[in-house]
């Protein structure tokens, strides 16, 4: 499971490089960009507390 | 109830007054990631632009930031990190030791006011991605006092809201930029690209080599030439010295003894890398790109606003970013100088003391004097700490060369030592001469300055150490 979603979260952190990097090549439009960086933000942010620092959460 | 909660989420401060013992030392990786994270600030989005402001060249920036972080990083591997693992003590207690109580509280105080002001301009930044939101009127280049009700409004609640975070919940925040130091690098990175691409669509430019794109970053983005009214011209020196020196009270003022004490090994000290050129290089080079395609397109929008600048790269991640990196990095400033104004109201609570510091943050962020000339207040930073650090330096490898007595007030049981007086009042006092008298600016005179205190401490420690009647010999592991 810590697996999956240390996956999922290294997964969102190319999700958030690569549109920026797609419109630098002019293979991506700004608007999308923008979208796509948001939706891998959330997916970010919701993931990594799941595994990032669990041994300290009880802190 | 209030009192537990707020013991209960305080950062552990352990081993005080002790060494660190063997079994709390951390591994490389440990700072690697700290450094990582907290000098990938939202304030290196205001020093970025402040860079283009000054008029800065291409080449000067690259290799000035190169030589300049580099330079950081040794002053920390080669100056901070020896005395760290050897004493294994915070800087407080080993200024108490070398100064007396009653001097080391007028240094926790100046700490404490320059956290304030930092952790003030952090506030400022984060307020302008609320503006993007909420449409207030924010502060232009040229403000020192806050321009608009909202503005006011938006600061004092974000403020606030940071205060109270500050006080109550350190640890849910110290873990959130945890959470936030990789994407935030990231985005940082983003800014840059996207900026980069505006460029090329704005200039037409097309880049089929390195010397297309050498050419691009000189004539289009950072083309040099004259500042912005009422700024300094800023040169390859310029670059060079504020990227050395900017962090210059945790390096050579050996702030950062304090978190070296848990490294195992010296050359930990290179971890520092990881903050100075993720941080200090990517996302100032970054966010300068960012700055300079705003006065690209509209040369007369002059205003460093990182809230506008982010969304309009990278859209809500960008302001996201700009919060976070803000609010992360303002939470442990805040809380620093709570600690450090706890060492002259020691009556009162930590909590009681951070939530009024937090407070006090708030109000210093309404007023952007501080943010939109973040290059001068850093130099200031640097200046007022970089005496006690050279005190330190001659006081742990000198003093016992010369058969001086290392924490010569602890051992005379004084309160006020007056050699480290004499050196921190009387260098402060010489570079404000040289820079009020146009000798040099006060960008480079931090250099002299640490050699003036390192003199004057030596020469008044060996006539104070002469004069006074013998103390007991030093005990080896002090």
């Amino acid at each position: 499971m810590r697996r999956t979603l240390q996956l999922i979260s290294f997964g969102s952190l190319l999700g958030v490089i690569v549109p920026p990097v797609l419109y630098l090549l002019d293979r991506m439009p700004l608007p999308s960009v923008k979208t796509w960086m948001l939706v891998f933000t959330v997916v970010w942010f919701a993931t990594v507390p799941l595994w990032m620092d669990r041994g300290a959460a009880s802190d | 109830m209030a009192e537990r909660r707020a013991e209960s989420s305080e950062p552990v401060n352990e081993y005080e007054r002790t060494p660190v013992p063997e079994r709390a030392l951390l591994g490389f990786k440990s700072f690697v990631g700290q450094y990582a994270g907290e000098h990938t600030a939202g304030t290196e989005l205001m020093i970025g632009p402040l860079f283009v402001a000054a008029g800065v060249g291409a080449t000067d920036l690259v290799l000035g930031l190169l030589v300049g972080n580099l330079l950081a990083v040794l002053s920390w591997t080669l100056l901070t990190a020896p005395i760290a693992t050897r004493a294994r003590l915070t800087l407080y207690y080993q200024v108490e030791r070398i100064c007396g109580r009653s001097l080391a509280t007028i240094y926790h105080l100046a700490n404490g006011v320059m956290f304030c002001f930092l952790a003030g301009s952090m506030v400022t930044v984060a307020a302008t991605a609320l503006g993007v939101w909420f449409r207030f009127r924010m502060p232009e280049l040229s403000d020192r006092v806050p321009n608009s009700v909202g503005w006011v409004v938006a600061v004092l609640v974000l403020g606030a809201m940071i205060a109270v975070v500050a006080a109550y919940g350190y640890r849910v925040v110290a873990r959130i930029a945890n959470y936030a130091a990789p994407w935030m690098t990231l985005v940082f990175l983003a800014f840059g690209l996207v900026g980069l691409r505006e460029f090329l669509i704005a200039t037409g430019t097309e880049i089929h080599s390195l010397a297309d794109f050498w050419n691009l970053c000189q004539t289009s983005i950072w083309k040099g030439g004259a500042p912005l009214a009422g700024r300094v011209k800023f040169t390859v020196w310029h670059t060079m010295f504020f990227a050395w020196f900017c962090n210059m009270a945790m390096h050579i003022g050996m702030s950062d003894l304090s978190v070296f004490r848990y490294a195992r090994k010296t050359w930990y000290g290179t971890a520092t890398a990881s903050g100075m050129f993720l941080g200090h290089y990517l996302a100032w080079i970054a966010a300068s790109i960012l700055y300079a395609l705003q006065l690209h397109q509209n040369p007369a929008n002059t205003a460093v606003l990182p809230g506008p600048l982010a969304y309009n790269a990278c859209g809500i991640a960008g302001l996201i970013c700009v919060i976070v990196a803000c609010w992360t990095t303002a939470n442990p400033t805040i809380y620093r100088a709570g600690l450090a104004f706890q060492a002259v109201f020691p009556r009162s609570s930590r909590y009681r003391v951070t939530l009024v510091t937090g407070l006090i943050v708030a109000v210093f962020g309404a007023f952007p004097a501080v943010a939109m000339r973040l290059l001068d207040f850093v130099a200031l930073y640097g200046l007022v700490l970089m005496p006690m650090g050279a005190v330190v330096f001659v006081d742990f490898w000198l003093f016992p060369r010369f058969g001086l007595r290392r924490f010569y007030a602890e051992a005379r049981g004084t309160t006020v030592s007056w050699p480290p007086a004499v050196a921190w009042f009387g260098t402060l006092a010489v570079c404000t001469w040289l820079v009020a008298r146009g000798t040099t600016q006060i960008y480079f005179v931090s250099l002299p300055g640490w050699f003036v205190a390192a003199i004057v401490y030596l020469v008044a420690g060996r006539i104070s150490q002469a004069r006074a009647p013998r103390v007991t010999p030093e005990v080896a592991s002090s």
